[in-house]
């Protein structure tokens, strides 16, 4: 079993994930850091929604395990804060007295799982496991279109046009007809957005285009 | 005839006349001693003024020394007649002159029929004769007898009298009459005094002329009677009017109005909204009593109030209570009665007005109902609450305890172990452990509402400040609520407000219990006694269904209840309560049916003192 736990030990490079748990009574804040400090989490620890906030930490690669029922900023004010903003680690919310309204909200608005005080560790860490993936999935994704977007910026108009038809299936002689230019120039540019994107088939292409979102043009006259 | 018979006639006639008048008076209204001494004193000048005129045709000096010898009887009368007329008339002048001046003239005239011929003279020498008014007349001459000072001194007495109370009627305010009675009076005394002195001490020789004086005093005092007679008359009047306004408004007002007999409780007068509310028409209600009327539970309450009112400890009673209507309906009447008293203080009459209040009763009542929902609504709502917010506190330190628990299964897997990291685990838990039982303590201190300080209290006390506050629910619910409380209970250390609440809590059980029961069923008594152990015993009899066999040892058990809408935290409230007051309470099924709830508290040291202290306070 903790071997299981023990693999979530390796760090990927860059900062280290980090679990956020915010819980304003001392005891189960305490328990519970200590429970996911036990199970190989990086730990940070906060008595309220405010001084998670001011820690500035929002954007940090990780997860939330967040009490519901706290003074001032509620765990469910918190997570709606976090949705203002461009993006929120996932969020698990564990809770004293949970309704069923309460945890339809939570779960509506993203929240990974919602868990009743006192909370069974294979449920909470089993929840944090899949937190921490789909915050590193949601990482890794965001990177690779980050970086896709750098690319489709090296190119030029005319690439860009060539290859949205490229996407949608046109031949090279239908392109050229589209675009009211010689076959041999659109093979030219064609050879040129390929080489910037880095793609070696029409195969590939598209799929960077789909990652992309780079929608395909039909011609306007079939 | 002459002038001078004529002129004495006249007097002696208008006199009489006027005492007539007055004996009549007297004799109508026997309390009214003011005309009886009148007519006295009319009586007395009208035999003077006889005598005075035999006198003065005494043809010998051993008739006129008789007549004027039985000439001190009417004096006497007239002297004592007035002195007390005026005593009663202002209401002043001293007692101890009054009884000095009447002394005096009694004297006299002992001392006149001890000398002869009278108290005026020991020897009349001779008559002599005088020509009045046309006609001859004798006067004495003779011997003045010394006692006769004795009369003077009685007139100079009688003038002090007259004119001291007449001084302090005036300051009293009472300036005409003063004046008027208190200047006649002793002008008079002193005019009749004078004269007759004069005569005596022979410094004129005329005949008596005191019955025209006096017959001025009497002329005055008779003005000033029928003034009164006029008064009365005019009051009469006004009575009337007033009578008749009286009559206007009971019969009129829109409020039901009714007299009433004092003892017998006989109808003597009702109006026609009277009539309404009772269903009955006047001349069946005028057969009938107010007792009839009253919703027989309602008797002995109204009986005490009335009675109260009789007995001059209150002006008025009021009284909310049940009519009994002709067609049988019952109806709420609020009643506000006196008791009318005639001049001697005895009550003659119970005047009260009814109203009708049967829809604000009815409205009471639903309000009544209403609020009881409420407030078990409330109650289980607290309790919920109360447990929520017991179960949110509970679970930090217990998600405490388990996740260090876990946590150190999971450290314990480790190699090398990391004893530091265990020993924090153990800590952890073992003061989330405390904080939770500390928890639990907090609560339980605060459903007992935290330890307040025991005083001394009369339960007595306590049981009649609950049935107030539960009477208008037990009438409501038609449950007959009695007492029988030992007089002489010592006293217990306790919370008033916890006790108060623990007998409530018995009594709603009951009622509620009591409800599906017949309503001629319902009762509930309270009692308290002393154990042979010295212990205060209060016990709740109710006629309800009893507990179901099996379900008695549950009684006081936390959320065990009976009734669908309980929550049946009640009992197992007043078990602590009274437990926190080293007491002990159980239930049992009466063999007669029903439930007993049996409380038994320990008495306050040294509560025989402080009974004995209290004694003047309850």
């Amino acid at each position: 079993m903790s071997t299981n736990e023990r693999m979530n030990d390796l760090q990927g490079p860059g900062e280290v994930p980090t679990v956020f748990l915010i819980d304003d009574d001392p005891s189960a804040r305490r328990g519970l850091a200590r429970l996911i400090q036990a199970a190989g989490h990086a730990v940070a620890t906060f008595a309220s929604a405010r001084e998670f906030l001011a820690s500035g930490q929002n954007n940090a690669p990780g997860c939330m395990v967040l009490d519901i029922r706290m003074p001032e900023l509620s765990g469910l004010d918190l997570q709606e804060q976090l949705l203002r903003a461009d993006y929120s680690m996932p969020i698990i919310f564990v809770t004293g007295q949970g309704d069923i309204p309460m945890t339809v909200q939570a779960m509506k608005r993203g929240a990974i799982d919602f868990l009743p005080k006192p909370v069974e560790r294979q449920q909470l860490l089993g929840a944090i496991r899949e937190a921490l993936e789909k915050d590193r999935l949601a990482r890794s994704a965001r990177e690779e279109s980050r970086e896709l977007q750098e690319r489709l910026q090296l190119l030029k108009t005319r690439e860009r046009e060539v290859m949205s038809f490229v996407i949608a299936g046109l031949l090279n002689k239908q392109i050229a007809a589209e675009l009211g230019i010689t076959e041999a120039t659109v093979k030219v540019h064609r050879a040129r957005l390929m080489e910037k994107l880095g793609v070696t088939s029409v195969a590939e292409l598209v799929t960077l285009a789909q990652k992309a979102g780079i929608r395909a043009t039909k011609p306007a006259v079939q | 005839m002459n002038w001078v018979t004529v002129i004495w006639c006249l007097t002696a006639g208008i006199c009489l006349a006027l005492a007539g008048v007055h004996l009549l008076v007297w004799l109508r209204a026997r309390d009214s001693w003011l005309n009886l001494l009148f007519s006295c004193s009319a009586v007395a000048v009208a035999v003077i003024a006889g005598l005075e005129l035999s006198m003065m045709h005494s043809r010998s000096t051993t008739q006129f020394g008789i007549v004027q010898r039985w000439m001190h009887v009417p004096v006497w009368l007239l002297v004592v007649s007035l002195v007390w007329f005026l005593r009663f008339y202002f209401g002043t002048g001293r007692d101890w002159l009054a009884w000095t001046v009447c002394g005096a003239r009694t004297l006299a005239l002992v001392l006149n029929f001890a000398s002869h011929p009278n108290l005026n003279f020991s020897e009349i020498t001779s008559l002599r004769q005088i020509q009045l008014w046309g006609e001859m007349v004798s006067a004495p001459i003779g011997v003045t007898n010394r006692w006769t000072l004795v009369g003077q001194l009685c007139s100079l007495l009688f003038l002090v009298y007259v004119v001291d109370a007449a001084i302090t009627a005036w300051r009293r305010g009472d300036r005409r009459r003063a004046l008027m009675m208190g200047g006649v009076m002793s002008i008079g005394i002193f005019a009749a005094a004078g004269q007759a002195a004069l005569l005596v001490w022979g410094v004129v020789a005329m005949p008596y002329f005191l019955s025209l004086v006096f017959l001025a005093i009497v002329l005055v005092m008779s003005y000033e009677l029928s003034q009164d007679l006029l008064r009365a008359a005019q009051l009469a009047g006004q009575l009337q009017a007033s009578e008749a306004e009286f009559r206007s408004l009971f019969e009129l007002s829109a409020v039901g109005a009714a007299q009433a007999h004092p003892d017998t409780g006989r109808l003597t007068r009702v109006n026609k909204r009277f009539c309404e509310i009772t269903g009955y028409s006047a001349n069946e209600l005028l057969a009938m009593t107010y007792r009839d009327l009253t919703h027989p539970e309602d008797v002995v309450i109204d009986a005490l109030k009335i009675e109260a009112v009789k007995q001059r400890q209150a002006d008025t009673w009021e009284s909310e209570k049940r009519y009994i209507r002709k067609d049988g309906a019952v109806v709420w009447v609020s009643v506000n009665g006196t008791v009318i008293c005639d001049k001697n203080g005895l009550p003659y009459c119970l005047l009260a007005t009814i109203r009708d209040i049967t829809r604000r009763r009815q409205a009471e009542k639903a309000l009544a109902e209403h609020r009881g929902e409420l407030a078990h609504v409330n109650r289980v709502f607290t309790m919920g609450e109360l447990a929520a917010s017991l179960a949110h506190e509970l679970k930090q330190p217990l998600t405490g305890i388990l996740s260090n628990a876990q946590a150190g299964e999971l450290l314990l897997d480790r190699t090398p172990l990391d004893a530091g990291e265990l020993q924090g685990v153990l800590t952890d838990v073992i003061s989330d452990t405390r904080r939770a039982s500390e928890i639990i303590d907090q609560m339980r201190n605060f459903l007992r509402g935290r330890d307040t300080p025991r005083r001394p209290v009369d339960i007595n006390v306590i049981v009649e400040e609950v049935l107030r506050i539960v009477h208008s629910e037990a009438v409501i619910r038609d449950i007959r609520l009695s007492t029988e409380l030992e007089p002489k209970l010592p006293l217990v250390m306790g919370d008033r407000i916890q006790l108060q609440q623990v007998l409530l809590n018995v009594i709603a059980n009951a009622q509620q219990a009591m409800v599906r029961m017949n309503s001629s069923a319902r009762r509930l008594i309270i009692r308290t006694t002393q154990n042979e152990d010295g212990c205060v015993m209060i016990t709740a009899d109710d006629s309800g269904p009893g507990f179901e066999p099996g379900t008695l040892g549950k009684a006081f058990q936390p959320f065990f209840t009976t009734k669908p809408e309980g929550i049946g935290m009640g009992l197992a409230i007043c078990m602590s309560i009274i437990e926190a007051h080293s007491g002990k309470i159980s239930a049992a099924n009466r063999p007669e049916g029903g439930v007993r709830i049996q409380i038994e508290l320990p008495a306050a040291e040294n509560s025989a003192s402080t009974v004995h202290n209290s004694g003047g306070r309850t």
